[in-house]
């Protein structure tokens, strides 16, 4: 910068310069706390970011096996699962009344744990439910069962849970063989009731008709009034059609 | 002026040299842009800081001093991080530390004023004067062309000599940063 033509701005920046300058004569010149240079900022967070997709992998694989391992529910057929064209309402002949809607537009997989499969003779376009037991208000599937059973336009033919499952064998199982040939879930006619295939644990004894075509299981005990006294209304369930 | 004029980075040079060398007059950099003695130093220092955090790279640079300013430039000139300086100053201030001696009030006034400058403008009147810098180490350091840097001058210049009263040498003024 010339200082020839030093106008009162030059003057005035170049004093005010020297004293900014004047002012830091004497500061400390310590105070700078840097961490060493090999250790680098990034390093923790990077690590962290590491141990963290480390456990998603980890959990994602797990979930994965789990689910292939066990959730495999070969107690229900495989079915095409079809949304109900609208909100049904269903009013059973059970006292007290056991009234529920299936959602519509709700597939169920045959995946799907808890399932439980019943027959619904008084809709028309549609055929076999599959309904989530766990939608029950009680989570109480034998009693949902019972329930099911008592009423004669519904019938069980499969359902998710082992003790289900087994029940579910005692009837649909029976005609195993029949299920790899597209009847498999038409209960064959039951000519004596039987202490040990056809009476449910908990729930009365059923026997199975060809009368009416898909059979449907009739109560004959009147145990099921007393049982489905402590029903609690189904307020909403996963369900499918499944077209017979 | 002073004894900061340009400076060239010897390759190979360690930190603690450089350091030695620029601090101080980054503070008075700081100084004159934040206005506050509690928070000139620790401007300084997060500018030091940041340096050293890079100085594999910034040392290879050609003007490793041209970053540090910048940096601490752009430290002053942002009100939050001005902000959050004065907080941690003021709980550094409750220890031992001595203030930094205030300037003359002229001066205070002079810089009082780039302050109230656009923040551009006001840095390259600060590195201008304080560092003595030539447009082109002006413009190294604020990473803008010599043409924008002697618009920020001559506008910055006109600003303050209005603001302040002070009569300028229009010749001077064209040719600020000649």
């Amino acid at each position: 910068m010339s200082t020839a033509d030093v106008d009162q701005f030059e003057a005035r920046a170049q004093q005010a310069a020297r004293s900014a300058h004047s002012s830091v004569r004497g500061i400390d010149m310590t105070g700078l706390a840097a961490p060493s240079r090999g250790a680098s900022l990034r390093t923790p967070s990077r690590a962290l970011l590491l141990a963290a997709a480390c456990v998603v992998l980890l959990l994602v694989a797990g979930t994965l096996l789990t689910r292939n391992v066990f959730s495999h529910d070969e107690g229900v057929p495989a079915f095409q699962p079809q949304p109900l064209p609208g909100s049904q309402p269903f009013t059973p002949k059970l006292q007290p009344s056991v009234g529920y809607r299936i959602p519509a537009q709700h597939l169920a997989s045959p995946d799907d744990p808890g399932l439980t499969v019943v027959k619904f003779d008084s809709i028309p376009a549609g055929g076999l439910v599959a309904m989530r037991v766990r939608s029950y208000a009680n989570g109480d599937q034998p009693n949902l069962v019972s329930a099911v059973a008592a009423d004669n336009r519904l019938k069980v033919l499969s359902q998710g849970s082992d003790h289900g499952r087994r029940r579910a064998g005692d009837q649909a199982g029976r005609h195993a063989g029949a299920r790899h040939h597209g009847e498999r879930l038409v209960l064959p006619r039951l000519r004596q009731p039987r202490a040990s295939s056809s009476t449910r644990p908990g729930g009365p004894r059923s026997t199975c008709s060809t009368t009416r075509v898909p059979g449907t299981c009739s109560p004959e005990a009147p145990s099921v009034t007393r049982r489905s006294a402590k029903l609690q209304p189904i307020v909403d369930g996963a369900a499918a059609t499944w077209h017979w | 002026m002073t004894d900061t004029g340009p400076v060239v980075v010897q390759i190979g040079e360690t930190f603690e040299t450089f350091y030695a060398r620029e601090y101080r007059a980054l503070v008075a950099l700081t100084y004159v842009l934040s206005g506050s003695r509690s928070v000139a130093e620790d401007l300084a220092q997060d500018a030091m800081a940041s340096t050293y955090r890079q100085w594999s790279r910034v040392s290879a640079m050609d003007s490793p001093t041209g970053y540090l300013r910048r940096t601490a430039a752009n430290l002053a000139a942002s009100a939050v991080r001005r902000r959050m300086a004065e907080a941690k100053a003021l709980l550094r201030l409750s220890s031992q530390r001595t203030l930094l001696p205030e300037m003359d009030a002229p001066d205070e006034q002079f810089w009082a004023a780039v302050r109230r400058l656009p923040a551009r403008q006001g840095q390259a009147i600060a590195l201008r004067y304080v560092y003595d810098c030539s447009l082109a180490e002006v413009a190294d350091a604020m990473q803008i062309s010599e043409g924008a840097v002697k618009a920020h001058l001559f506008r910055g210049r006109q600003s303050i000599s209005e603001a302040l009263g002070l009569a300028t040498d229009p010749t001077t003024a064209g040719e600020v940063a000649s």
